[in-house]
């Protein structure tokens, strides 16, 4: 798994990414300079605004915030058989909006395995 | 919700940060610090977007305030006297001004995606969901109507406790789409600190964006508007003029799901010590909506199913 996220994650204009389910970091490789507290609050954050807009009827597959810094891209797995669990994530740094369309698709058929397994 | 957190020696969250992020709110409040090791707290009074009064152990004002910068690691709150806030109200801004439902074409447009400006590959195509289209809309009653004139902004406390704006739901054949209020979800920003599987990180620091400018004016975008298609609604909302095909009850509701959106981008730019988010968009299944920042407002490009995110960003 973590060589798949790495490769993911080697994508040129992708700095770093975290995996989580809901809030539950699971992997990151964000820059050392946020550290491993920055990243789980990202994770809390991401999954708490996702989880808000499911509640309001607004199931959220993808999500993208641009910032004068850098830019959040969020791809959500899709919600599998058992609908109690908790879904996964996959927040990136990005560096380069180019890089948006290439880590998309090996990111949702990443989750996709996440979810069945 | 409210705003709460870790302040940390080594955090991109600092104490001026936090102070910053509650006078954004303009609401009054006490910002609550519990230094957990030694059990001792700290309260900052806060009133009229600016520091009223503080308190730590039998320091006050700027000493206190001093000792409490000097000190780590904080866990805050912030916790608004505005009882607005904690009542549950929904912003005003989610109803319309006539009662009607925001009639919103495009949702009911299920015809294949189109390729947006600005995209070099095609668009898979997404078939007409008729069979969806024909389920029972589980849109809640109206909401109450309000007018503009007399709707508060929504603070992002209000925004985040309530849940985000509402959607215009997906439309039935010859039936325009209703705004959905249904909002109670509570996102925090207070994390607890779970075990972390970090690998080495890479030792250079995030590079700044390639495509970055500076905020756009209305004027500027009007040509963008224009190449709007059917399926891909692109529009402006400036103070003082409005551009695209979407009426002024249409207009409400991207305004309230704009700022909603971006006052949850803020939460996340926080957390890493970003800047004022600049554009950001949200993709569902059956619609995606992006907004954009400008000098005097915001342009916004409203799709329908099918859309990628990445599909979402072509606002100039």
């Amino acid at each position: 798994m973590t060589a798949e996220l790495q490769a993911i994650s080697n994508t040129p204009g992708i700095t770093g990414l975290c995996l989580h389910r809901g809030a539950e970091i699971l992997h990151h490789n964000l820059p050392a300079t946020y550290g491993d507290a920055a990243a789980t609050d990202l994770c809390h954050v991401v999954s708490g605004i996702f989880s808000a807009y499911a509640n309001a009827e607004r199931p959220v597959t993808q999500g993208y915030f641009q910032y004068p810094e850098s830019g959040i891209l969020v791809v959500k797995s899709a919600r599998g058989k058992n609908a109690a669990a908790k879904e996964c994530f996959l927040t990136f740094l990005v560096s380069d909006q180019n890089a948006i369309q290439t880590v998309l698709a090996p990111a949702r058929a990443f989750l996709a395995r996440q979810v069945r397994a | 919700m409210a705003i709460a957190g870790t302040i940390e020696r080594t955090s991109p969250i600092t104490l001026p940060r936090v102070l910053e992020r509650i006078f954004d709110h303009e609401q009054p409040g006490l910002l609550r610090l519990k230094h957990k090791e030694s059990g001792r707290s700290a309260e900052v009074k806060i009133d009229r977007g600016a520091v009223q009064e503080t308190v730590f152990g039998e320091l006050n004002g700027d000493q206190a305030m001093k000792e409490i910068s000097q000190t780590f690691p904080w866990e805050y709150e912030f916790v608004s006297s505005d009882t607005s806030i904690t009542t549950g109200r929904l912003p005003a801004q989610l109803t319309t001004p006539s009662g009607k439902r925001p009639a919103l074409k495009l949702v009911g447009a299920v015809k294949p995606m189109m390729i947006l400006s600005g995209q070099t590959g095609p668009r898979a195509e997404v078939s007409p969901t008729v069979e969806k289209a024909k389920t029972p809309d589980p849109t809640p009653p109206e909401p109450q109507v309000t007018k503009p004139a007399e709707a508060k902004p929504a603070s992002r406390l209000m925004q985040a406790k309530n849940g985000p704006a509402p959607r215009p739901a997906a439309a039935k054949p010859g039936q325009a789409p209703a705004a959905v209020v249904q909002a109670t979800a509570t996102p925090t920003t207070s994390a607890p600190q779970s075990k972390a599987a970090a690998v080495p990180a890479p030792a250079s620091p995030p590079s700044p964006l390639r495509r970055m400018s500076s905020l756009p004016t209305a004027e500027s975008l009007a040509d963008w508007v224009a190449d709007g298609d059917e399926y891909a609604l692109r529009f402006v909302i400036a103070e003082d003029r409005n551009i695209g095909n979407v009426a002024e009850s249409e207009m409400a509701y991207f305004r309230a799901d704009a700022a909603s959106l971006m006052e949850r981008a803020s939460l996340i730019g926080d957390v890493l010590g970003f800047s004022p988010p600049s554009l950001a968009a949200l993709v569902e299944s059956e619609r995606a909506a992006a907004y954009r920042r400008l000098a005097d407002g915001f342009a916004g490009i409203y799709s329908g199913p099918g859309s990628t995110v990445d599909s979402m960003l072509s606002i100039p």
